[in-house]
């Protein structure tokens, strides 16, 4: 009798409960409010958005948000092409002074004309050395200063001649009017921009979600989309998830070969293929290991780089040799390292390594032993065992370590030997110099961790940067890629696929070639989003 | 009496409040000397693949955010800093303010723990008042084999599993988040994405609490009172409810204090499985970039949780307990 009240309370509960449930899953939303939206998935929540401290994950190469505009632009094969610049800047014979024409139709989103005082002030603030950004460093080091000459003129002055200067000047502008007197680091800014691009910022959801609106004023004409909602979702099974239940359009970080194969024969969705970075082994010339090149060749001898794209990628991925992507200008198609074992073993057993007892290779009573250092995560533990079991065919002992990111830095400046996914789709002159350039080699663990010492290699390098003759520069990266090869301290291993996912009624989707890092806005699979646009609600 | 009461708690409750600025002084330093001892460099958040920042570069920057001066200086500094209302700017969320920030996601993690500790206080009640009414039955093992079930899994992967059914097969709740994403002017957080987060949350608590109150309820009834109260024919559901859980009820509220802990505690990994956009998952990110302002912040705002929960709780055990009261009178 008296059971009855905890048994309907029980059923109450559970009922309130299943009430909450009952609703059908609208997570593809009802109705009047959802047209032109599209919701993009992306891995981590941005902690600036101000273009002067980086791209949106605080990295390099400028990228920004689709709420600014830079000078230049990227277009769909990686040419530089015009965007806030009227014309491609004008560079001075001797190479260090680059005038800028800022075009006059361009406006920000509060509706102040956009000038070359603007411009000025952006790279101005990243050469300010209070201004806490990484990209002075790793882009500006060549920059002296800006100055505008008038409201539509800027000119670039530098310490000296940088090829890749143009390449750089794809930092997202900020506004003056907006900026002026505030300390950059702590400007309310950085979390609500203004910018001039073709996306209005409207909201930022705290965890959840950046909400941009399209700008009906923009100077690059009618942009596509009402409305972009971008979610920060680091699980990769939850935003497969969201995507199989409607609530994402598009995830924009990428998936793995085996986790995309569910959508591949999926009429729903469309996937979206870019080449993407270079598996890279690193054998560090300190490393009592590596002194020798031989040694370091026969290492890169004994890995079968087909079998690691058959086994990594999936078989969807291309054998290199170099340390620019295939298909640039500047590698040399002619080279190649050739799978070879035996000669390998023969190579080492030359430098007196010779097989012990449990089959390591052994040399006045030390075994050819050495810990791998990669960056956590699934792929690179498939990557680092498929090395292992590589070297491990030819007597040498590999113990895979996967750790953070600062810990990973101060080993491979210790001379560890690191597994790294590298590659630079733009132009060489951006970084060989900091890698593999001798005079980087001593004091600054920072740049050349291999510890590459070889004159003819920084000649190349020096050539390639200082001339303005394309064929030049072509041959003189040929040889670099070539004595690369012959340094052996370097091995570039394979190139596997960046995979995307976007829902099929979602059009204009035609990504970058050949943009290898999962970049944020400006670059890759969403460099052309104010041309994309939903065709049912 | 009542005048004893009040003043009695009060007492408790300014003794307390006294206290807790100690306490929370004691766990940012505790963080501070912890982050100082890791291995975690703030530096790595700027840098990119293999191209390195040069020492000049890292100089600037640490610089320019006070992280050039030693561990302690900047800890006192810190200090001098929250006496005048200032917790710091976070290098994580644009250089802002640390408390507003904080404030701005508190909402949706205060309104997820509070959900989940209902759901385990009710659930746990009511799954424990079953149990031991129906001693040995089948609902008696099956509430204890839920109970070891839920204790024993992770919430990571009760959260998968629940996702998994009610989710990607079912389809009853969404896939994780807190509102629609296409939806314009949301609110705080939707019910129906509340659910499974909470109960997964809830799950990792649920079964303390159900053991504790069956376990209680089973060795009230054994106490002279109730066998006297069953001799006089009063039947098994009065005997149970009226005489027997209002005793069994008081150390549950203790217990209901320090499992408070473990539900802050859990959010880290529930939010991170729901894609809930809490202080659980920022804290993670926090440590993580050793942004130290934004992870003192969060340590401390959970600190105050902690010891507030605590404290409520002991109010409401003197509140009901007539014996307490009387002697801190």
């Amino acid at each position: 009798m008296r059971l009855r009240w905890i048994v309907a309370l029980t059923a109450a509960l559970s009922l309130g409960l299943a009430g909450c449930s009952s609703q059908p899953n609208s997570s593809a939303a009802s109705g009047d409010q959802v047209d032109r939206t599209i919701v993009i998935g992306v891995g981590g929540e941005p902690s600036n958005l101000n273009p002067v401290f980086g791209d949106i994950y605080g990295s390099v190469y400028g990228d920004h948000w689709p709420v600014f505009s830079s000078l230049l632009d990227y277009g769909q094969d990686l040419e530089l092409q015009p965007d806030l610049a009227a014309e491609l800047p004008e560079v001075s014979t001797d190479g260090t002074e680059v005038t800028v024409k800022v075009r006059d139709d361009a406006r920000w989103h509060d509706g102040e004309p956009v000038t070359a005082a603007d411009v000025a002030f952006t790279y101005n603030a990243i050469l300010d050395p209070s201004v806490a950004t990484p990209v002075r460093d790793l882009l500006f080091r060549s920059l002296r200063k800006v100055d505008a000459l008038d409201a539509e003129t800027a000119r670039f002055t530098l310490h000296e001649p940088d090829q890749a200067f143009l390449a750089k000047l794809t930092t997202g502008i900020v506004p003056e009017h907006v900026l002026a007197g505030q300390d950059l680091n702590k400007a309310a800014f950085n979390l609500a921009p203004v910018g001039s691009g073709p996306f209005v910022f409207d909201e930022l959801r705290p965890g959840e979600r950046i909400v941009l609106t399209a700008n009906p004023d923009y100077y690059g004409g009618e942009v596509g989309l009402e409305r972009v909602v971008v979610t920060f979702v680091e699980d990769e099974s939850a935003r497969v998830r969201q995507l199989e239940t409607g609530a994402l359009d598009v995830d924009a970080e990428g998936l793995g070969p085996q986790t995309i194969r569910r959508f591949e024969d999926n009429p729903d969705y469309r996937v979206v293929r870019i080449p993407g970075d270079l598996l890279t082994l690193t054998l560090p010339t300190t490393n009592a290991f590596f002194k020798q090149a031989e040694v370091r060749r026969a290492i890169g001898k004994a890995i079968d780089r087909q079998q690691l794209v058959d086994g990594l990628a999936a078989g969807a991925g291309r054998v290199v040799s170099g340390p620019f992507y295939p298909d640039h200008w500047a590698t040399d198609p002619s080279v190649s390292v050739a799978y070879d074992p035996d000669a390998a073993r023969a190579e080492l057993a030359a430098h007196g390594w010779k097989p012990g007892p449990d089959g390591v290779l052994v040399r006045d009573g030390e075994r050819f032993r050495f810990d791998l250092i990669y960056g956590h995560g699934y792929a690179e533990d498939a990557a680092a065992l498929a090395i292992r079991d590589a070297l491990g065919n030819i007597g040498i002992e590999v113990k895979p370590k996967a750790l953070d990111y600062a810990e990973q830095q101060k080993q491979v400046a210790a001379g560890a030997a690191s597994l790294q996914g590298l590659g630079n789709a733009y132009d060489p002159a951006i970084d060989v110099f900091d890698t593999y350039h001798s005079s980087l080699s001593d004091d600054d663990p920072s740049g050349n961790v291999a510890r590459v010492e070889s004159r003819r290699i920084d000649a190349a390098i020096e050539r390639g940067e200082r001339s303005n003759d394309l064929a030049e520069r072509t041959a003189a990266y040929h040889e670099l890629h070539r004595l690369l090869v012959e340094h052996g301290s370097w091995q570039y291993l394979m190139q596997g696929d960046n995979y995307y996912a976007v829902r099929a009624d979602v059009s204009g989707v035609e990504p970058q070639v050949r943009e290898g890092h999962v970049h944020g806005f400006s670059r890759g699979l969403l460099w052309n989003l104010a041309d994309w646009s939903v065709s049912g609600p | 009496m009542t005048r004893h009461r009040n003043h009695g708690l009060g007492r408790l409750v300014a003794r307390r409040l006294l206290v807790l600025p100690v306490v929370l002084v004691a766990v940012a330093a505790m963080t501070y000397l912890l982050v100082a001892v890791s291995p975690f460099d703030p530096m790595s958040a700027y840098e990119a693949g293999s191209a390195g920042l040069s020492a000049q570069a890292k100089d600037e920057i640490r610089a320019a955010w006070g992280m050039d001066a030693p561990t302690y200086l900047q800890f006192l500094h810190w200090l001098g800093n929250v006496l005048q209302g200032d917790l710091g700017h976070s290098r994580l969320l644009g250089g802002q303010p640390v408390l507003p920030q904080l404030g701005a996601r508190l909402a949706p993690t205060a309104i997820l723990v509070g959900t989940a500790l209902a759901l385990t206080l009710v659930g746990g009640l009511l799954a424990g008042v079953a149990a031991a009414a129906f001693r040995d039955s089948w609902v008696d093992r099956a509430i204890r084999g839920l109970s070891y079930v839920s204790v024993a899994a992770p919430s990571f992967w009760t959260g998968l599993l629940l996702l998994w059914v009610f989710s990607s097969w079912l389809g009853w709740f969404p896939a994780g988040g807190s509102a629609n994403l296409r939806a314009r002017d949301v609110g705080l957080v939707d019910p129906r994405y509340l659910v499974l987060p909470a109960i997964a949350l809830a799950a990792t608590q649920f079964a303390w609490f159900a053991m504790f109150v069956r376990n209680q309820l089973l060795e009230v009834m054994r106490e002279d009172y109730v066998v006297f109260a069953q001799a006089q024919g009063i039947g098994r559901w009065p005997v149970l409810l009226r005489h027997a859980l209002p005793n069994a009820l008081l150390p549950f509220l203790t217990l209901a204090g320090v499992h408070l802990a473990e539900i802050v505690g859990g959010t880290i990994l529930v939010e991170t499985v729901f894609s809930w956009p809490g202080l659980g998952q920022l804290a993670v990110e926090a440590a993580r970039a050793v942004d130290l302002p934004l992870l003192v912040g969060i340590t401390l705002l959970g600190s105050v949780t902690v010891v507030l929960g605590n404290l409520l709780a002991d109010v409401c055990y003197r509140v009901a307990d007539p014996r307490i009261r009387e002697s801190t009178a």
